[in-house]
């Protein structure tokens, strides 16, 4: 008997993770002489990420690539990573998810009560300002409504920043830029591009204040289902996922770079220390319960 | 074998009389247990599909349109229109859309139209001389307009089942030409018949007292500006403008014009509860059946047989629009964008149709399928105030058919009359 | 609700802060109204449906469809009200983003609830016929004026 595996994404088609996962799919349906295939629903066709969340824990859905916000609620730990610079950059996260602490997470994970086994992590790149006006200092974010993603923490990341932070969902911020609801917002290059947003901006400050990985999930109820080989399968696949996925990620970063430049978003490299020193009380206020491993993570070269 | 399974059993239990919404919400269980998905699945679906903000702007739309309808608005719209071109031969025809025209611009829903401006026109119509059909069919075909000219919580809907990607206020602004080249049409096919018929002229109204009316309709009309102009400046959201719109007009009736009783609310609210609720458990129970549809793939096979019919995209456009009307004289206009827009919108914009302008093509289309029997729920109404058979209003109808698939035509076909506006505002 | 959003407009524009709660409170709502509401809806014989096929049917045959169509209302109701306390369940230890004291399963217990009313309204239609002349019903179906329907 054959199973299909139905795998979501609020990602369009050929967006890197979703290449990723479904060449995991492609890889286990080679190796299993397709007993297991894999079938992509991309562009977020099955609902937003709470829902497919939901859908994944009953076992509607097999595989999920999620946020790792979602999971906050039932694996504190994996807030760690909301907090505002706790990567020096993006080689430094790699480092932290590849090694014992990423490990750790995935496995804290799958024995939480979520009904979900994790599988492994995603680069969603780092989290950088774009605006309508230059933003170089923390200064300059006075008074400007900067949208941030609906979570108190990431609100007042941005309060302390220097600016106003204003949590809307994703559809709502094209209009908001546009009609001039707010000033600016923060993501990663490829998403200022296909937002469309960065018809409405003219600046792209590389602040990199959150640099916040992503995870993959299969529903406990599928994963009890398969055979201790083809458990293993799917774990040795899935770290395969993690790296290809992640070099697809920085060729998206350059092109879509390119793109922005090409638009004349004009891209504003600046000192992210000051950024760094006025988010340290966020830090001590939603961090003191995972002090240590926010030292641990600090500790890894 | 899926897709039977699902649309199968969901045309099955509708045919015997369940409830649209209840039906889709059957036949989603039916297709689960096909799929041998967790029935959690429909479950979570249903209860994610009313939970959403967005969702909120469709109750205060209703609720505000019902409040400016039933406290005195329809009636002061109508004499605003008749200052403007009851003067005219057919005049009082020209004021039934006009006032349609105003209508539509404070309220979304074209049975309410039909229904307040039937009750005060149709019989005035009568008394001047005009057949009691004609006058009819005058009123349901103009009552379309409010569904194009916004607000309109169709679009809301619509905006929803395209997956939240297109904005309601590109939605909105997108109706206005097409509900203006509506009502243009009309007006000179009333114009027309007028003439050919020998319709009576009204008075010219005197100044002094046509101000004084203009000046009392302005209160209501302004909601329009509250809420295009909320949402086109970014102040509200367009749920905010929908909510702002109910307090404004709450404070119009009550305060300004004073001749709504207070005792008259409750009724008034628990109708609005009743209509919203049946809108929104439809809502909610077509996410669960959209969401199986989905599993099941429908929307690729359904892309995969339109390609293989043709690859023009005017062909296909052409195809849509009549599987459109001919859903539309079967089902209503709310289960119909809800089920058909993750079917059909994927489809379309592959062709390079703008998600926008095909909103308008259904809102359009779907528009005639009120009027159209044997399921219309515009056409119900209008023979209802009328006292008239639905045949009786049909036969009167169908020149009023023609001028408005002349209408649709020319919205599928020139998508500037939709996406001008748009374009224009947010580019 | 009504006055829920507005204040929350009020809050941000006037006071100067985006307040959190108008939001998840006013959906909460909604989602109550729609439940219960639906439940008065199915007894005031309000929902949409599609009759001209049973209209036409010799009694006997309509007869069994109106049978059917308890049957059916009764499948969906309470599979609303299983499912639903199920997810209410499952959702009680999470709490909403916005509103931390606010428990997830909160928002959806208006589903289960709702569904139980629309099961007795559906059994009551069963034993005692149908319930739409009643006056409480009926009182907004002033002759003229037609429901105020999408
Ligand atoms: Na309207
Ligand atoms: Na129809």
């Amino acid at each position: 008997q054959t199973v299909t595996l139905k795998a979501a994404d609020v990602h369009p088609a050929g967006y890197p993770n979703v290449v990723a996962i479904e060449n995991l799919g492609k890889k286990l349906e080679t190796a299993t002489k397709g007993k297991i295939k894999l079938q992509m629903f991309p562009g977020g066709v099955l609902g937003s990420e709470k829902e497919v969340v939901e859908q994944t824990q009953v076992g509607a859905i097999q595989i999920a690539r999620i946020s790792l916000g979602v999971l906050g609620p039932v694996v504190p730990d994996v807030n760690v990573f909301n907090m505002p610079f706790v990567f020096r950059d993006e080689a430094h996260m790699r480092k932290v998810i590849d090694g014992p602490i990423g490990e750790e997470i995935l496995t804290k994970i799958t024995n939480s009560p979520a009904r979900l086994v994790a599988l492994g992590y995603m680069d969603s790149g780092s989290r950088s300002l774009y605006t309508k006006k230059p933003v170089r200092k923390p200064e300059d974010l006075k008074g400007q409504k900067i949208r941030m993603m609906g979570n108190p923490l990431f609100v007042d990341t941005m309060n302390a920043m220097g600016g106003n932070g204003i949590s809307m969902g994703h559809t709502e911020v094209f209009g908001a830029l546009q009609t001039g609801v707010i000033d600016g917002a923060e993501n990663n290059p490829p998403t200022l591009y296909t937002s469309n947003q960065y018809t409405t901006v003219k600046y792209y400050t590389q602040t990199n204040h959150l640099i916040i990985p992503e995870i993959f999930v299969m529903s406990k109820v599928t994963w009890d289902k398969l055979s201790k080989d083809e458990q293993a399968l799917v774990k040795k696949f899935s770290r395969e996922a993690q790296m290809e996925q992640r070099g697809l990620w920085d060729k998206s970063v350059a092109e879509y770079t390119q793109k922005l430049k090409a638009a004349g978003i004009e891209f504003i490299n600046t000192d992210t220390k000051p950024f760094y020193d006025a988010t340290a009380p966020v830090r001590a206020k939603y961090g003191a319960q995972f002090a240590d491993l926010m030292k641990r993570i600090a500790d890894v070269k | 074998m899926d897709t039977f399974v699902l649309l199968g059993s969901f045309f099955a239990l509708m045919i015997v009389g369940v409830p649209v919404a209840y039906a889709l919400g059957l036949a989603a269980l039916a297709g689960a247990l096909w799929m041998e998905l967790p029935l959690d699945a429909v479950m979570i679906q249903i209860a994610s599909g009313v939970n959403k903000f967005s969702l909120l702007a469709i109750p205060f739309f209703v609720l505000a349109g019902a409040i400016m309808a039933e406290g005195g608005m329809s009636r002061r719209l109508v004499a605003f229109a008749g200052v403007l071109v009851g003067f005219i031969r057919g005049g009082l025809s020209l004021v039934n859309i006009l006032a349609s025209t105003f209508f539509g611009a404070i309220s979304g829903s074209s049975v309410a139209d039909t229904a307040s401006i039937g009750s005060v026109l149709i019989p005035e119509m009568e008394r001047k001389g005009y057949p009691r059909d004609f006058a009819t069919a005058v009123t349901v075909s103009g009552s379309v307009q409010a569904i194009l000219i916004p607000p309109s919580h169709n679009a809301v809907i619509y905006s929803l089942a395209a997956g939240g990607g297109v904005s309601i206020g590109a939605l909105f602004m997108a109706g206005v030409f097409p509900g203006l080249l509506l009502g243009l049409t009309l007006a000179i096919l009333c114009l027309f018949i007028a003439k050919k018929r020998n319709f009576p002229k009204g008075e010219v109204i005197p100044l002094r007292q046509a101000l004084r009316i203009c000046a009392d309709a302005l209160w209501g009309l302004a909601t329009l500006f509250i809420i295009l102009g909320g949402i086109l400046s970014g102040v509200f959201t367009a749920t905010e403008s929908a909510s702002i719109a109910v307090v404004w007009a709450f404070f119009v009736t009550m305060f300004i014009y004073r001749d709504y009783k207070w005792s008259e609310l409750p009724k008034l609210v628990h109708r609005t509860v009743k209509t919203v609720s049946i809108v929104m458990i439809l809502i909610g129970f077509a996410a669960s059946f959209g969401y199986i549809m989905t599993l099941m793939q429908i929307p690729l096979k359904v892309t995969g047989f339109f390609a293989a019919l043709s690859d023009n995209r005017y062909v296909i456009l052409l195809m849509i629009n009549v599987l459109l009307l001919v859903l539309g004289t079967l089902m209503d206009m709310a289960p119909l964008i809800l089920i058909l827009t993750p079917i059909l919108l994927p489809l379309v914009t592959k062709l390079g149709v703008d998600p926008v302008h095909f909103g308008m093509i259904m809102m359009v289309n779907l528009g005639i399928g009120l009027l159209t029997p044997p399921v219309g729920a515009v056409l119900f109404v209008g023979s209802a105030v009328a006292k008239l058979k639905i045949e009786t209003v049909v036969q009167a109808l169908y020149p009023f058919f023609g001028a408005m698939l002349l209408v649709l035509a020319m919205v599928t076909y020139i998508p500037a009359i939709s996406l001008w506006l748009p374009n224009l505002m947010f580019k | 609700m009504c006055l829920v959003i507005p204040l929350g407009v009020f809050a941000r524009y006037v006071l100067g802060f985006g307040a959190q709660w108008p939001e998840p409170i006013a959906i909460l709502m909604m989602v109550l109204f729609t439940f219960f509401g639906a439940a008065a809806a199915y007894r005031a014989g309000a929902h949409i449906a599609v009759q001209m096929l049973t209209d036409r049917m010799p009694a006997v045959l309509r007869r069994a469809c109106a049978g059917f169509v308890h049957l059916a209302m009764l499948a969906v109701s309470v599979f609303v009200l299983v499912y639903g306390f199920k997810l209410v369940q499952g959702t009680m230890g999470q709490t909403l983003s916005e509103l931390p004291w606010l428990p997830v399963g909160i928002t959806y217990l208006a589903l289960p609830l709702g569904s139980l009313v629309t099961l007795l309204f559906v059994l009551e239609h069963v034993v005692f016929g149908s319930q739409h002349a009643r006056p409480v019903c009926t009182f907004d179906h002033e002759p003229g004026v037609a429901e105020e329907a999408i």
